[in-house]
């Protein structure tokens, strides 16, 4: 089996004194989509906060592309190739769209920022029509959109998405899922936590079930959706 | 009215400009780390003292024994007691020193106890033990018998030295014109406000440093997932904060009478208060905001005051604070979020139109 881009073995963590997370062991292959589902306040962010350093690590590690980075600090994580959309506060409201996406860009070379926001234009279009606008009076679905463009222009090896579709009317949530499924298909590593158990599953490639800080379950994207009992017992899926 | 002639109208104006400068890093401080800094006038009073020892250090070093410089310009006379470069010396210092115990601050108390998860309340505590232990330090300083000798020793230069204070005034740069007569200190404050107002703004909105700054006030997290160090912005922000306040102890060196570590009378201890009432004033969350704020609070004190005089006595100015007070009561209960949050453009519109229909 070729090397994980991410793992954790046994990893305990939370926020300050409180403990969330127990004795998580997770590999996150290169090139795939990972979902995480999970009932509210299972810890899905708090995994992702873990990867990503924004949590405090009791015990356990985690390894990234063969290093460990359990006490690297996020914004280093940040400069390692890792991106994290996160769940609330994703974009900054009080600057406009355009410093939004300068920000993201702020430590690459000018050209090839310039490049990338191309591309990004490409995918979502609305954005380049509201650069001046600021980004806290963007409609929900294009802050989402905003949100996700901000973690693409960096390029990351790996990235973390916490429910890009939260909010969002059906027709967009499906808009976004199927953006997530082509940066899967361009080669991008994704954790992608989602409230949406169905609409994520059905675009990643491998699964994780979390309930109270525990994973419950794991495997294929489509044989945990296809798992009645796990469904009903946790994700209220009708299958 | 004698009670608004050029001399008093400078001195609220440079009063006004000091609070202004001091309430834009009470601001700065507060955005990055939620709380409100009681050492913050204290980084100014630092800033002085280290001034005021270098310029004896270098009165003494270079023998400049007080021979005043004269200058006439245009029928005025200037007095200019050190030759030029000593107030630069002592200006960068000041700047320098303040922006360093802020710095001092940020690192060794207020970090290292957010990170152990203490809310606000603990750390505006720490801000007031942090502003003891300064005084401490300023207490222990000025008696040290090398600070003694050498404030001793050039005592005909700075006029008078106390046992634990400095008078520098008489260092000052005058300028007279018939019978006004106007001091540099005066002149310099509104200098460093309007310096301050255009620097700020120009690092905020143009440099890369300043949008860093800005977002990472307004969204921490996400400042640092974009590979932002935040801690480090923060810091940063504290130096620029504790700097500017070290302009305001440049200031107090030349303008106030004695500098002391700590009495009724000492600026820190004189005028934090008004600093805060500026800040809340103007809006605690806008750097433009507490700027002006800063510079009303002082006018308010200083100038609208005292013109209420002929109505209550001359024993109203001894009030001036009550009126600060009862300015930030109705900023909080009318407009929580400062002058800043005020639609200035349609305030005056609807102004506009209500002129024109009457
Ligand atoms: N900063 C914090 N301090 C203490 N507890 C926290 C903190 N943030 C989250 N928690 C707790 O951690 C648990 C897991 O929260 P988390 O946000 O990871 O859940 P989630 O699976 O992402 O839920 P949702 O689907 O609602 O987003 C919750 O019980 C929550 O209350
Ligand atoms: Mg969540």
């Amino acid at each position: 089996m070729p090397e994980p881009m991410l793992s954790l073995q046994k990893v305990n963590s939370g926020y300050g004194k409180f403990h969330i997370l127990f004795d998580i062991d997770l590999e996150v292959p290169k090139g795939k989509i990972t979902v995480v589902v999970g009932p509210n306040g299972a810890g899905k962010t708090t995994l992702l906060n873990t990867i990503f350093g924004l949590a405090t690590i009791h015990s356990g590690k985690v390894i990234y592309k063969g290093r460990d980075i359990t006490h690297v600090p996020a914004y280093k994580r940040a400069k390692m190739g890792m991106a994290y959309t996160l769940q609330l506060f994703n974009i900054f409201s009080t600057l406009t769209v355009k410093e939004n996406l300068l920000l993201a860009t702020y430590d690459i070379p000018e050209d090839e920022a310039k490049k990338r926001m191309e591309e990004v234009f490409q995918l979502f279009p609305r954005l380049k029509e509201r650069l001046f606008q600021r980004a806290g009076t963007l409609s929900g679905g294009e802050r989402q959109m905003l949100a996700i463009a901000i973690s693409m222009l960096r390029k990351p090896e790996l990235m973390l998405l916490d429910e890009p579709t939260a909010g969002l009317a059906p027709k967009l949530a499906k808009e976004v899922f199927e953006a997530i499924r082509h940066l899967g298909d361009q080669g991008y590593t994704i954790i992608l936590a989602e409230q949406n158990a169905k609409g994520a599953l059905e675009i990643g490639d491998e699964a994780v079930l979390i309930a109270s800080g525990r994973i419950v379950a794991r495997g294929k994207a489509q044989e945990l959706l296809q798992d009645k009992d796990l469904s009903r017992k946790y994700l209220g899926l009708e299958v | 009215m004698a009670a608004i002639d050029i001399q008093s109208t400078f001195q609220a104006l440079y009063y006004a400009s000091l609070l202004s400068i001091l309430s834009v890093g009470i601001t700065l401080s507060y955005m990055t780390t939620k709380v409100f800094n009681f050492a913050h006038v204290r980084f100014a009073m630092v800033a002085s003292y280290v001034a005021a020892t270098i310029i004896l250090l270098l009165a003494k070093a270079f023998n400049i024994h007080g021979d005043f410089a004269w200058h006439n310009m245009a029928g005025m006379q200037v007095r200019i007691p050190l030759p030029w470069w000593v107030y630069a010396v002592a200006l960068i210092s000041a700047f320098i020193v303040g922006g360093l115990v802020a710095v001092i601050q940020y690192y060794l108390v207020l970090r290292p106890l957010q990170k152990r998860g203490a809310g606000s309340m603990a750390l505006m505590i720490s801000t007031l033990g942090f502003d003891f232990i300064l005084i401490a330090i300023l207490f222990i300083y000025m008696t040290l018998p090398q600070i003694r000798r050498l404030t001793v020793k050039t005592v005909s230069l700075v006029g008078r030295v106390a046992f634990d204070s400095l008078r520098m005034d008489s260092l000052d740069i005058v300028i007279s014109s018939g019978s006004v007569t106007i001091r540099g200190a005066v002149i310099l404050a509104m200098i460093f406000a309007l310096a301050t107002i255009i620097g700020l703004y120009l690092l905020l909105t143009r440099t890369k440093l300043g949008v860093m700054m800005r977002s990472s006030i307004e969204n921490p997290n996400l400042a640092l997932v974009l590979g932002i160090n935040v801690d480090r912005v923060f810091a940063i922000t504290w130096f620029i904060a504790g700097a500017i306040a070290g302009l305001a102890g440049y200031l107090f060196i030349f303008a106030t009478v004695y500098l002391t570590p700590v009495s009724p009378t000492t600026p820190s201890d004189q005028i934090i208060v008004s600093v805060f009432a500026g800040s809340i004033v103007g809006g605690i969350n806008s750097v433009p905001g507490s700027i002006g704020g800063g510079f009303l609070i002082g006018l308010i004190e200083k100038f609208f005051v005292p013109l209420l005089s002929p109505v209550f006595g001359p024993g109203i100015v001894k009030y001036d604070k009550v009126f600060s007070m009862l300015a930030v009561a109705l900023t909080l209960l009318f407009i929580p979020e400062g002058l800043a949050s005020v639609n200035w453009k349609r305030v005056f519109r609807l102004g506009g139109a209500k002129g024109k229909e009457s």
